[in-house]
């Protein structure tokens, strides 16, 4: 596996304030726009109790009518425009939250799709794509729901005490250090309520698991008297779970006494502090309801920020996990763009290569040649190494000794769009995307013009049915689309074939039984597929043999025979192939992949 | 399937299961009273407060006010604590008490005759629709006393000034608001998840496609198709955090928007003096209070539809009961009388979706033993069911001591019978656990010896921690041979008239399993009825039944 760990470090690597710094440049606008309008709101929150403390002092002057009804309209047009900034904001807050979430997921996908096919196939899709789903979510949504409301909430708090400090120098210093006090504690509460909550649930899961058991033994317990003893136990265990529960409960909801005592507490220093000035005129009665409003206010963002430090965290581990990933190395970048021109010579020298690095290898010394325009058919049992010989050929692993070249260009060294233009795989497990039968057949490449996709289903005698679907060519097919028949799905994938006019076809024949109609148009597809290209064909039955140039025959990762020329007739019709092909066709699996 | 079949209402549960715990739910609802009702005191404190401050700011009163205020609020936030205790409390025990109940309900019925839904079906019934009951049930409370607090603020208001009471009237229309905006939510959150599905899939199928994809260099292209999905769904997104916004800062806009009228229809009067600072506070103060009220109640009546539903689903658990404050049945009464005869005649089962079982005609006197045999699936099995009444309807008659009990369920229950049945399970737990089965009489000397007899020893190999082995959730940790021993031993550990065994001898070895009988038959005097293949129990047996359809 030298060679394929060479190539691995040149990934640039990223941290998780970077990766943040990334998503938010894409969506500058949108969180540029946040912040503006979440000072807005900040704003209005703030001009409310200034605007009351204008209208009492302007009642106690004795003003106009007109004067304070001016002074509420504005306070209702401030109030209307704090709502619809608020609103705005989570508009905002929400589009860029996902907009960095969505960046994040994008390149996570790329990340791990650029990873080795075989790692991808032997992990199950729902853990690969919790990989890329599960942090990008966790980002989205604290961002969305915490991101912008934490920043404003902070200037809020900051914000108010400031405003207190410059009307009222010794409230606003009694009111800090309780900030402060209350902000510690419920920080603590918050983390400690956690943890009781878990200790709780825990012990919860513990007694529904007894009440599930006993209620599924009840026809054991009925006769035997003692159907009472699942509910006596509950009964038991319920005054327990009580008291942890509760303890638990009323810890996760201490914020809210908390508050009011806050409240309680800043509304007596700030009112004390404030008579005193409002008796030497130092302050209006204005000024005194201005506390008042504040140290109300107060409350909400306190509150609300008690669980939102505890998003944001997870959020900035969520962007430190999402980093690490990304850290990790995928595959080398190509060494050569040289490409690879009409049909290749298809080389294996003394190739040794094992999946796991302590395993017995599933290939060992194999050397072949392929000349170009040549057809090799390789045959052997299952776990041969047949496939390895695929996996090899299409880039998806690298020969731990020796090389797998095209033309002399290593499979490993070549970019993998030459790759796609060089090598083509038919095979019959090839993945039915839930997509158009268009793009099932071009692979979602738009340049491909129509007529060609439609002389390709006609060679293949579907071009009748798929005009007859609903849409044509747009009809959706696959597991998430139209249902379509085993046979019907193998053919369209087929057609891959054709109309990419790749240099090399690896025919990848699998085990599966076909109806006999669709045997028939797959075996006039591989006729078709081979004119004029180099083919290697892992092959199970006699009849398909009957084109080869030459036969590999592969036992236990090593080459059993190879016969080419004349003598592959004779081979064929000898008792050594009818051994290796009859005993790989008791393998008949039911068939799988295709839908 | 006796007289508490009556059954009630929604209405009547909840008005019970508050009687059950009165004077909790009174203390509660009482402290709450008093957290919901201090503020409006500190309201007309404050009100005072600042009328006496605009004219003698120095004068004690004001500061016999501030501390009345202060006060309050401080003894609010103490009640606080005190009223979070009592109403997690309350809502807890009704919980349990209802869970209790309908664990009573579910384990008193047989599994052919209980709930047909899955297990994880049932304990998820179990743990959020009882909740959800309570819930309501702690929030009746708060009906009451809110109604009345509310009454009494709109009568503050009113007595202050009449005409900028009726203009905070609008506020309720927030209530239709809230409905509006709750059914836009929920449609908007099924957008955003329908197209979170189509993206999932497209996702699943990119990776499953993965080797296709590559070998064809069109993965890049692939993701770029996806992204384009992305925008869309952060669309759907952000419209629904707009409406969830809207939804729940409903409740502070209502107080803002409140406050603005205030202002905006007092200026005229305060401008004429008739209107007090003061008075301004207060209705400030109260505009807040208020607006609590209105959403409170707009949340508790969605609740009481929620409780119904809920309580529906619970009762679907349990056939046989009526409603959900029901009385603890009592354990079964010994039978007066010991057994001398049982008669079984033309006796089968025939549950509605087996078949009925071959006719069985027995007659046992007390001390002997019958031995059912027949082939596999005649229904041995069943017919023990039939008889023991976990399953039914039946046809024929059984007759103890000449009384017919054929199907009477409450009357095939230990001390009467015993049954260890083919497939038992158990708890999680230890042996000891599973023997004992909550029964105090069970001593750890009837266990070991119930163990021995079973040819179970303590320290061997099949039970090295003694009557501590743990034997996993369902008996896992057990093999067939130990959980047949275990069901029999099980068994011997309560008395039992007639001792009714199916099939617990077919994971033994032949010698193991004619030591076991003959301890049995010979050492633990009962009436026996045994479903088994054994040679050995055949030869004590004084009856040998052959269940078999040909007869």
């Amino acid at each position: 596996m030298t060679r394929h760990e060479k190539g691995m470090d040149s990934v640039a690597t990223t941290t998780g304030p970077r990766l943040a710094v990334d998503g938010a440049r894409g969506a500058k606008g949108l969180v540029l726009g946040g912040f503006a309008v979440l000072l807005v709101s900040v704003a209005a929150e703030f001009a409310g109790p200034l605007l009351v403390r204008e209208y009492v002092d302007q009642a106690a002057g004795h003003a106009e009518a007109g004067e304070l009804f001016s002074i509420a309209g504005w306070y209702l047009a401030v109030a209307v425009v704090g709502i619809l900034a608020s609103l705005a904001l989570g508009y905002l807050a929400a589009q860029s939250g996902w907009h960095v979430a969505d960046h994040v997921r994008l390149r996570l996908l790329r990340h791990v799709l650029g990873g080795r096919v075989l790692d991808l196939e032997s992990r199950p899709a729902g853990e690969v794509l919790e990989t890329v789903e599960g942090n990008s979510d966790i980002i989205g949504r604290s961002i969305a729901e915490a991101g912008f409301r934490v920043v404003g909430n902070l200037i809020m708090v900051f914000g108010m005490i400031a405003i207190i400090f410059a009307v009222v120098p010794a409230a606003g210093l009694g009111v800090t250090l309780l900030v402060v006090l209350v902000a510690i504690v419920l920080v603590k509460l918050t983390h400690r309520a956690v943890g009781l909550w878990k200790t709780a649930r825990a012990r919860k899961a513990e007694l529904f698991g007894f009440l599930g058991d006993g209620l599924a033994a009840r026809d054991d317990l009925l006769p035997l008297g003692e159907s009472r003893w699942p509910g006596t136990r509950a009964r038991r265990e319920f005054d327990d779970l009580l008291v942890l529960e509760r303890r638990a409960y009323v810890g996760g909801r201490a914020f809210w006494p908390l508050t009011q005592l806050f409240f309680a507490v800043s509304l007596g220093i700030g009112f004390a502090v404030g008579l005193r000035m409002l008796g030497v005129q130092q302050i209006s009665v204005g000024g005194l309801t201005l506390i008042y409003l504040y140290v109300d206010r107060l409350r909400g963002p306190l509150e609300e920020m008690s669980a939102q430090v505890d998003q944001v965290q997870r959020m900035f581990a969520a962007f430190g996990v999402a980093a690490a990933t990304l850290n990790t190395p995928t595959r080398g970048p190509a060494s050569t763009s040289a490409g690879v021109t009409g049909a290749p010579r298809v080389t294996f020298t003394d190739v040794t290569f094992g999946y796991e690095p302590n395993a017995l290898p599933a290939l060992r010394d194999v050397s072949f040649e392929v000349p170009p325009g040549g057809v090799l058919g390789v045959v052997g049992r299952t776990g041969s190494g047949k496939s390895t010989v695929v996996n090899l050929l299409c880039g998806f692993a690298a020969p731990g000794q020796g090389r797998v070249a095209l033309d002399g260009i290593d499979v490993t060294d070549l970019h993998p769009s030459e790759l796609a233009r060089s090598v083509v795989v038919l095979s019959q497990r090839s993945h039915l995307f839930t997509a158009s039968v268009r793009d099932n057949i071009t692979l979602f490449d738009e340049t491909v013009p129509d007529d060609v996709v439609l002389s390709a289903l006609a060679d293949l005698g579907i071009e009748s049915w798929v005009r007859s679907l609903p849409d044509g060519l747009d009809t959706v097919i696959g597991a998430g689309g139209r249902t379509v028949s085993d046979g019907q799905a193998q053919l369209v994938t087929g057609a891959r074939a054709l109309i990419r006019r790749s240099g090399l076809l690896i025919i990848d024949e699998g085990t599966s039984r076909l109806d006999e109609e669709t045997q028939r148009r797959w075996s006039e597809l591989i006729d078709r597929a081979a004119e004029g290209r180099t083919v290697i064909m892992i092959a199970h039955r006699l009849e398909t043999l009957q084109g080869v140039d030459a036969l590999l025959v592969l036992s236990e990762g090593q080459v059993r025979d190879h016969v080419s020329g004349a003598d592959v007739r004779s081979y064929l019709d000898g008792a050594a192939a009818r051994e290796v092909l009859s005993e790989v066709d008791e393998f008949v699996e039911p068939m799988e992949g295709a839908r | 399937m006796t007289a508490m079949t009556r059954s009630t209402t929604f209405a009547t549960d909840v008005r019970r299961l508050a009687g059950r715990f009165g004077p909790l739910y009174l203390f509660s609802a009482g402290v709450w009273t008093l957290i919901h009702g201090l503020p409006l005191l500190v309201g007309v404190g404050i009100e005072k407060l600042f009328d006496q401050a605009a004219t003698g700011p120095t004068d004690p009163v004001v500061w016999w006010l501030l501390t009345l205020a202060v006060g309050s609020l401080v003894l609010r936030s103490l009640l606080l604590f005190g009223g979070l205790n009592l109403d997690f409390t309350l809502i807890f025990r009704v919980s349990a008490r209802v869970k209790a109940a309908v664990v009573d309900a579910v384990s008193a019925r047989s599994t052919s005759r209980g709930p047909t839904l899955g297990g994880g079906d049932v304990l998820n019934r179990l743990r959020d629709d009882s909740d959800e009951i309570a819930e309501f049930v702690g929030w009746t409370a708060d009906f009451v006393y809110r109604s009345v607090l509310l009454v009494i603020a709109v009568v503050v208001l009113l007595n202050t000034d009449v005409v900028v009471t009726l203009s905070l009237l609008p506020l309720v229309g927030a209530l239709w608001v809230a409905k509006v905006l709750k059914n836009r939510l929920s449609s908007l959150s099924q957008d955003t998840r329908a197209r979170q599905g189509a993206i999932a899939e497209q996702m699943t199928d990119l990776v499953a496609g993965i080797r296709d994809l590559r070998l064809a260099d069109a993965e890049g292209h692939r993701v770029d198709r996806l992204a384009e999905r992305f925008t869309g769904r952060r669309l759907a997104q952000a419209r629904q955090q707009v409406v969830a916004d809207l939804l729940g800062g409903l409740f502070r806009n209502i107080v803002t928007i409140g406050s603005a009228l205030v202002l905006i229809v007092v200026s005229a009067r305060m401008a004429g003096g008739d209107f007090t600072i003061g008075e301004l506070a207060l209705f400030l103060t109260y505009t807040s209070w208020l607006a609590e009220q209105i959403f409170f109640f707009g949340r508790a009546l969605a609740r009481y539809e929620q409780g119904r539903v809920s309580r529906d689903r619970l009762l679907a658990l349990t056939p046989g009961i009526g409603g959900l404050d029901v009385e603890r049945p009592g354990p079964v009464e010994p039978t007066p009388a010991p057994l001398e005869e049982l008669r079984l005649t033309g006796f089968r089962c025939a549950p509605d979706d087996r078949g009925t079982t071959p006719p069985i005609d027995l007659v046992l006197r007390a001390g002997q033993v019958a031995v059912l045999t027949g082939p596999v699936g005649s229904g041995k099995s069943t017919a023990l069911r039939g008889l023991l009444a976990l399953d039914g309807p039946t046809v024929g008659s059984v007759h103890w001591n000449g009384e017919d009990v054929t199907g009477v369920e409450t009357w095939w229950r230990a001390p009467r019978v015993a049954y260890a049945r083919q497939g038992a399970v158990f708890l999680k737990g230890t042996v000891r656990d599973n023997l004992v089965l909550g029964n105090d009489s069970v001593d750890d000397g009837l266990a070991l010896r119930a163990l021995a007899a079973v040819q179970l020893r303590p320290g061997s190999a099949e039970l090295r921690q003694g009557l501590d082995t743990e034997v996993g959730s369902g008996g896992l940790m057990l093999s067939g041979g130990q959980r047949q021993r275990l069901a029999l031993a099980r068994m011997l550990c309560r008395p039992a008239d007639v001792r009714v065994v199916d099939d617990c001898d077919s994971s033994l070895d032949d010698a193991t399993a004619a030591a076991l009988w003959t301890e049995l038959l010979s050492n633990w005097p009962s009436t026996w009825v045994v479903v088994s293949h054994n040679r050995a129990v055949r030869a004590m047996a004084d009856v040998v039944v052959h269940v078999d359809e040909r007869g």
